[in-house]
């Protein structure tokens, strides 16, 4: 096996994996990206997510303070949920306006007024925390990252799946990439590693029509980060929580302005819920109450207030809205005039590896950012994989020379990743991943029940034993998805399990665990996280106590603003 | 259902090829045209069609979806 030294490995080339690299790239010439698509498309922005509205902009006129930002995160169900990190979300009020104006300087278009200033906004969403954010043209977001990494000579290895993490006692010392066209093997031996691979997403057949990559998040999220993680020994967190979203086919459905109706045309969010539950909790509670369908209702915009939306919705390269603009010229629908229907569907797991303020998880060397780690969104994504990677940097340059590899270690990940081309007998890949996603969609879908969940576990894990070994590749293309099944078992198994462990429900934002044997909040889990290890082959499960659920004080971030590896 | 090629307009430019972020667009050589190798793998994120420069993919939208 070919074996390449690095002194920082990025895994995953998307927003955060592009902007560790970037940060990284500051402190050390020696920075390489694994990317399992390409970098122009890789990654929730390469398919355009998230890339019209930004947010949150704090400290800005106008805008919120930082600790208005998080009384505000705190009074909605994220805060009130007990399981916060309050510091986490001061932090990122208090960074992402500073990395906006850096992204701007590296070509982002910022939609301005007539006074120069940017098109920023602050609002309260109906049940939700407090939006403050300002409008971009979506198109350059991922460019001006691909200018500034191309600018500073950072390597992206494309077509590269990272399927296994290498280390020495418990440290991480590398990762082995595996070239989806080749097929070719490569060690990437580093001082550090940074995981950037997005949410775990592969996880559910989400409606009849669909076919397995019909998705909202990025079709290659199948938890590779959380697998190879889990594998080495690394802490997982928040893996109990789904996240759900109201979508039209497997495109998130957009209501900036208008009102969420249901089927009695109540504006249930107003009336039902108020400011109590986020949206995507109540919509499902409201389905699941037999209050459905939900409709977005637009009717009531000012023909001003529509042309605004559909500016933005039209922006062409935003990858769902591109969707949306085809599927009503598909369906010869206007949606100007029509309720549109949309429907909670999951999307599936933002729990990953425990983090530090750094993004350092429990394994030394390994750091994790972005949708891999418990963050919000872009803004998350941006602000903490600055951290890791800054942090990721200072950790390699602490290290005098690299770790060395385990030889045995590389031969048993050859093995195991190589097997399915070796038989000559056996099911693909996708007949697997379909397999447990039908479990998952059967046993451990948005309202989830003990009884469920153990007979799914007991079937996910018969699953595993029985039909792993027989998964069969007949080509570079098929090894991958052989790797990304591996990675999907874990994530499902862990998600199950931690779901069962949690007895009692919680709504955390857009994330939440509703257990119908469990219906509400207990005392006896308030300020708890559930934590996943593998130990030794088997999986534990602990209650860890989380931090105190209060806005921080100004000492507590200046105490970590520094980053510190 | 998925990216349909326009093969008039097709300009060989490769741009699907090398971006589809799922790999289901191959590339045949011996044609020297692209084809979809795995039509099961295509999420309908529309970069293919997008990012054609001379407007030779439609993806179309199969009536189940939605």
């Amino acid at each position: 096996m070919r074996n390449i030294k690095t002194d920082v490995l990025v895994i995953g080339a998307g927003a955060a994996g592009s902007m560790a690299a970037i940060m990284a790239s500051d402190l050390t010439e020696n920075v390489i990206v694994l990317e399992k698509a390409v970098h122009r498309s890789g990654g929730a922005l390469g398919i355009g997510h998230f890339t019209s509205e930004i947010n949150p902009m704090c400290n800005v006129p106008g805008g919120p303070t930082s600790m208005e930002f998080v009384e505000g995160y705190l009074s909605s169900s994220s805060g009130w949920s007990g399981i916060e990190r309050p510091l986490d979300k001061y932090i990122i009020a208090e960074e992402f306006t500073p990395i906006v104006k850096e992204l701007e300087s590296w070509g982002l278009e910022i939609y301005k007024r007539e006074d120069g200033s940017w098109d920023s906004y602050w609002h309260k969403h109906i049940g939700e925390r407090m939006e403050s954010g300002c409008w971009v043209k979506g198109g350059t977001m991922k460019k001006c990252l691909m200018d500034e990494v191309k600018r500073r000579g950072i390597e992206i290895v494309e077509r590269t799946m990272a399927v296994d993490l290498l280390t020495n006692d418990l440290k991480v010392v590398g990762a082995v990439g595996l070239n989806t066209r080749s097929g070719e093997l490569t060690a990437y031996h580093a001082k550090s590693v940074v995981m950037c691979t997005g949410s775990a997403s592969r996880t559910y057949i989400v409606n009849p029509g669909s076919k397995w990559f019909y998705m909202r998040d990025m079709g290659t999220n199948s938890g590779d980060g959380r697998g190879m993680a889990y594998r080495a020994g690394a802490e997982l967190t928040m893996m109990e929580l789904i996240r759900t979203d109201h979508m039209q086919g497997n495109v998130m459905a957009r209501f900036w302005g208008g009102k969420c109706i249901n089927a009695k045309g109540e504006d249930f969010l107003a009336e039902t819920y108020g400011r109590r539950w986020s949206r995507s909790y109540a919509m499902h509670l409201e389905e699941y109450k037999g209050n459905g369908p939900l409709f977005w209702d637009a009717r009531a915009l000012t023909d001003e207030q529509m042309e605004k939306q559909l500016a933005y919705v039209d922006d062409e390269k935003n990858y769902p809205d591109v969707v949306l603009t085809e599927y009503y010229s598909q369906r010869g629908v206007d949606r100007r005039k029509a309720l549109a229907e949309f429907e909670s569907q999951p999307i599936g797991f933002l729990g990953g590896p425990v983090f530090d303020y750094y993004g350092g998880t429990t394994l030394p060397g390994l750091y994790a950012a972005g949708d891999e780690i418990w963050q919000d969104s872009l803004s998350g994504a941006f602000v903490f994989a600055r951290r890791a990677g800054i942090a990721a940097a200072k950790y390699a340059g602490l290290q005098e020379d690299w770790t060395p590899i385990d030889e045995g270690q590389l031969r048993e990940i050859e093995d195991t990743v190589s097997a399915p081309m070796k038989r000559e007998e056996g099911i693909s890949p996708q007949e697997l991943e379909e397999k447990i996603r039908s479990i998952m969609t059967k046993y451990a879908y948005i309202s989830k029940t003990g009884g469920l969940l153990e007979n799914g576990l007991r079937l996910l894990r018969e699953v595993r034993e029985k039909w792993w070994p027989k998964v069969k590749a007949e080509n570079p293309h098929e090894i991958m998805r052989a790797a990304e099944v591996r990675n999907i078992m874990t994530v499902a198994e862990v998600h199950m399990a931690a779901s069962l462990f949690r007895t009692e429900s919680v709504p955390y934002g857009r994330h939440f665990l509703h257990r119908l044997d469990y219906p509400t909040q207990h005392p006896t889990w308030y300020r708890q996280r559930v934590v996943v290890k593998n130990e030794g082959g088997e999986m534990k499960l602990y209650k860890r106590k989380t931090v105190e659920q209060r806005p921080p004080t100004r000492e507590e971030y200046e105490a970590v603003k520094e980053v510190k590896p | 259902m998925t990216a349909t090629f326009d093969y008039e307009k097709c300009i060989k430019c490769r741009s699907c090829f090398e971006l589809c972020p799922l790999d289901v667009i191959a590339w045949n050589e011996e044609k020297d045209m692209p084809y979809v190798k795995y039509p099961d793998e295509c999420q309908l994120c529309f970069i293919c069609q997008v990012e054609c420069p001379s407007e030779a993919i439609h993806v179309k939208i199969p009536l189940a979806f939605w």
